[in-house]
């Protein structure tokens, strides 16, 4: 039944989710670590002295954050903050939440990834089926070498090359932030262009590398499909070639591709965080990169439960999208 | 050797990683006879300098000769890739055979973790980790984070290619001779698994570097060591590329693409002696 | 019978070119197929038979390809063809039912939808009551329910899908039907089936069928004529009867003598020896090595195909 199978998936959703969260929880208190002090006596020492009450203040400030109640009543408050994405405040940007921190970032990383993500896969997929048609135009093969050699290297890698062109040798395009110093945010065209000017190079780093990637692997299942005994037949029954190419080769060849992407979102979205650091662009990357030297761990863990959540999310939409794509996975159990 | 040189004609992509690999090598080790790594410490040269006669590489803001960090860091950041590498598919590959053989409780326990844990992106679950330690990390204890997580895929590649070897022939038949379940896995399964160990290994290794680099550059490396991804934290950090030290940001990417490219060819090349069937589509 | 041949097959060769050497998959076939007439195939695995299929529809791709040979459907010959010709020959004018009824359907397409692609393609603009209307009747045709042109190949048995195969097959009354082993991996029951299913389309059509396979049991119950293949060279072309009762080649006769029988009983006899590597092929008669009455002559002379009094034979002993 259709009912169970989604009910299942979305178990192990659930349970990736609290995973999560509980991961989130343990580990920074395994170590013994105390934020708030930690960062009280940054502060102080930054002002240049130890005032007398440091002591009181760091127990009223564990009070306001909860964190002088037994464990286990605080790992209780704290799935249930999760449940609500209450992330608490931010400690080094006091009195800002964690929630508004992340809900300023996440669009622009949203943006950034959906975008070329999507691109990346559907123009990759579309350009590995004709590298492995051999009715394609024969230039297309001088394509194969370097596509190669780019999805070899980390998106990060690549941004940093990128820069480093247009930075220095053609001095075109904005190299850093989301969009220019000083300009109004706000639907205006000229905003718009504005950012989308800053997001060129980081999505050009993210697609030109995964391009590659996906398109020689649709390229290698494409020549298993063409190979099969249904090819055969199709050819046999004097189809058009376009018919073939379509309907019964690359829309089997794919199935694997879609799966293939399920699995990568993880790695996509680590790729994407670095290029975001490497350009500056205002998306969780940079948040993180801000929050992990302020030392601002409920910041570090709200993005990191707020992204294991959003990629479960990602993956559970695309295992319940797939039977539909393939008959033969039906939504009972395999 | 004539028969090693032949193969590596037919094997283009194997013969372009190994000498990509060789170059850095190279690089390392004449490197580590001319240059003094104390060099590589901060304050050991006048800030800023583009490259010149004294200082091929240049200099960076903290007074570092970058040819000496260069020749310093590059074998640590390939340290820290090569132990997180070998751990990974030493554990991967034990799971894996363990799993896979066995199958029952233990296939479902290992497969059910390993399934989780490769859908949650590998490098924030380290940076939680790292962010968790007191202090900042050294290099060995860097390479054992980066462990923690390495294991994952392998095993479960390893496992995939266990399971369609189980079903051959002779596994059956060195069972019903009466081989025991770890003598079967060490003498059938393993020899015929070791080019795709191999290949699973380089793999391992390159994702490794990757993670630990991604770590460096957001600033939860070994802080004060000059490896390469702590230079390009501190290339971020200051702004280089704005500023227009782009002698600072070029060493470090020159050498890192040349490993990455290194490994990604190996890897092609391994795979090409691992699965024949690749060897005839030219 | 003064017709004329609705196919004609001369002296056909198709080579694969493989690291270890140039292989004659097909060396030198000529075989003629009157209009409604049923001509069997046969030979063991990897004697060339569906090479010889393929090649008839050229479709030989690389790293195999045609050396020679003229096929000449109603007298025209096909190669002569452009592109666009081979294609809507293909299926219009000779259908292929393709070996491995497992795989031959596309996983995710619809039985109506893979009937309905070779309508279109073929220029055969339907109204949408229209098609599922002739959809319909081709499922029944080959005795299958109307509802399985909803379903997809995965939900039906071996046997509904080499029935469907046949479908496809006809749907656009082909005068030639090429059937690949259609039985080969069904049980007995549902082979009878498929095989009485074949007989009745191909009556009702008026259609030429060329039956491929490697049963001679089938092979008798339903071929008018009979082609023995051996390493990719005719070796015997006779009418059915006459096999069965005087097979004129010793490969023929090994093969007829291995055939249990209802009503003798002893042990059964195979053919000695294993067929020969097409990259190692015997000198002379390619079957002189496993022949019981071989002599000098067929070590060293490879011997032509003639007429034998009512049958054909590659034999120089015949």
């Amino acid at each position: 039944m259709q009912l169970a199978y989604i009910a299942r998936r979305f178990g192990v959703f659930l349970l990736i989710v609290w995973l999560a969260a509980s991961l989130n929880f343990f580990l920074p208190r395994l170590s013994g670590q105390d934020p708030v002090r930690a960062k009280l006596l940054q502060q102080a020492s930054l002002g240049g002295y130890v005032a007398a009450g440091i002591e009181d203040m760091t127990r009223e400030y564990e009070h306001r954050f909860g964190l002088d109640k037994p464990l286990w009543r605080q790992y209780v408050t704290y799935l249930g903050d999760m449940a609500r994405l209450d992330f608490n405040y931010s400690i080094a940007n006091y009195p800002r939440t964690v929630r508004d921190m992340i809900a300023d970032a996440l669009p622009w990383t949203i943006g950034l990834l959906g975008t070329t993500t999507l691109l990346s896969f559907g123009i990759g997929s579309v350009l590995g089926a004709l590298l492995a048609w051999p009715r394609a135009p024969r230039w297309m093969m001088w394509l194969i070498p370097p596509l190669w050699a780019l999805h070899a290297i980390p998106f990060f890698l690549l941004g940093l090359i990128l820069t480093y062109l247009f930075a220095f040798q053609i001095p075109l395009l904005p190299i850093f932030g989301g969009y220019s110093a000083g300009a109004a945010p706000g639907f205006s065209w000229h905003f718009v262009g504005d950012v989308l000017s800053h997001a060129l190079l980081p999505a050009l780093s993210i697609v030109l590398v995964a391009t590659g990637g996906w398109a020689l692997g649709m390229r290698g299942m494409m020549v298993t499909t063409m190979g099969e005994d249904y090819v055969v037949f199709a050819e046999a029954k004097g189809l058009k070639p376009p018919t073939i190419f379509l309907r019964y080769c690359l829309r089997n060849a794919i199935l694997p591709q879609v799966t293939a992407l399920a699995l990568a979102l993880g790695q996509i979205l680590s790729g994407a965080v670095l290029v975001e650091v490497i350009f500056g662009y205002p998306g969780i990357g940079t948040l993180l990169l801000q929050a992990i030297r302020e030392n601002d761990h409920f910041v570090i863990q709200g993005i990191v439960f707020i992204v294991i959540v959003a990629l479960g999310l990602a993956t559970l939409i695309l295992d319940i999208v797939y039977p539909w794509l393939d008959p033969r996975i039906s939504y009972r159990r395999t | 050797m004539r028969a090693v040189l032949r193969y590596l004609r037919r094997n283009p992509s194997l013969a372009l990683g190994l000498a990509l690999l060789m170059a850095i090598t190279l690089f390392v080790v004449v490197g580590s006879l001319v240059v003094d790594p104390e060099d590589a410490r901060p304050l050991s040269a006048p800030t800023l300098q583009p490259p010149s006669q004294d200082y091929p590489f240049g200099t960076d803001r903290q007074g570092r000769d970058l040819l000496a960090v260069m020749v310093v860091g590059t074998p640590l950041t390939l340290r820290i890739g090569f132990i997180a590498g070998l751990i990974g598919v030493g554990l991967g590959a034990v799971l894996a055979f363990v799993a896979a053989y066995y199958r029952g409780i233990a296939d479902t326990v290992i497969r059910g973790i390993a399934d989780i844990g490769l859908t949650v992106p590998g490098l924030l679950v380290l940076i939680l980790i790292a962010v968790s330690i007191k202090g900042t990390l050294t290099v060995n204890q860097m390479a054992i984070v980066v462990a923690s997580l390495a294991w994952l895929y392998p095993t479960r590649t390893i496992r995939a290619q266990v399971l369609s070897l189980r079903e051959r022939g002779f596994v059956e038949m060195a069972r019903l001779s009466g081989m025991s379940g770890p003598s079967i896995i060490f003498v059938e399964l393993m020899p015929n698994l070791l080019p795709y160990l191999g290949a699973t290994l380089v793999n391992a290794v390159s994702a490794a570097i990757l993670a630990s680099i991604g770590l460096e550059v957001l600033g939860l490396g070994p802080i004060d060591t000059p490896t390469l991804g702590m230079t390009l934290y501190w290339v971020n950090f200051n702004a280089a590329m704005i500023n227009g030290w782009w002698w600072w940001w070029l060493a470090p990417t020159v050498i890192i693409l040349t490993v990455f490219l290194g490994l990604f060819f190996l890897t092609v090349g391994l795979d090409e002696i691992a699965n024949p069937r690749l060897r005839r589509s030219a | 019978m003064s017709a004329a041949p609705i196919l004609q097959i001369d002296g056909m060769c198709v080579a694969f070119d493989h690291p270890r050497g140039r292989i004659r998959a097909v060396d030198d076939i000529s075989l003629s197929l009157l209009p409604g007439e049923r001509l069997g195939l046969a030979g063991e695995s990897g004697s060339g038979k569906s090479t010889l299929a393929l090649s008839i529809l050229l479709m030989i791709k690389p790293p195999g390809h045609m050396e020679a040979g003229v096929v000449r459907f109603l007298g025209s010959s096909v190669g002569d063809l452009n592109k666009e010709g081979i294609r809507e020959l293909r299926l219009a004018g000779i259908a292929l039912v393709p070996q491995g009824s497992m795989n031959s359907l596309n996983p995710v397409a619809r039985i109506s939808r893979q009937i309905a692609d070779a309508f279109v393609d073929h220029g055969l603009r339907l109204a949408d009551d229209e098609r599922e209307r002739r959809i319909a009747d081709l499922l029944a045709q080959v005795g299958l329910p109307a509802n399985v042109a909803r379903m997809y190949p995965h939900e039906l048995s071996g046997g509904m899908k080499q029935r469907a195969c046949i479908a496809i097959a006809i749907c656009l009354r082909p005068k030639v039907i090429i059937a690949d082993e259609p039985t080969s991996a069904l049980d007995v029951v549902v082979q009878r089936q498929v095989m009485a299913t074949l007989a009745r389309v191909q009556r009702e059509l008026g259609a030429a069928v060329i039956l491929i396979g490697h049963d001679m049991g089938l092979m008798a119950q339903f071929v008018d004529r009979l082609a023995i293949m051996y390493a990719g060279r005719l070796v015997e072309v006779a009418p059915i009867a006459e096999i069965i009762s005087r097979p004129r080649h010793p490969y023929t006769r090994a093969l007829i003598a291995a055939l249990p029988s209802l009503h003798q009983r002893g042990a059964l006899s195979g053919i000695p020896g294993l067929a020969p590597s097409l990259h190692d092929l015997p000198s002379g008669c390619a079957f002189h090595p496993r022949c019981s009455l071989a002599v000098q002559r067929c070590r060293g002379e490879r011997p032509a195909l003639r007429e034998a009094d009512g049958a054909t034979v590659a034999c120089h002993l015949a």
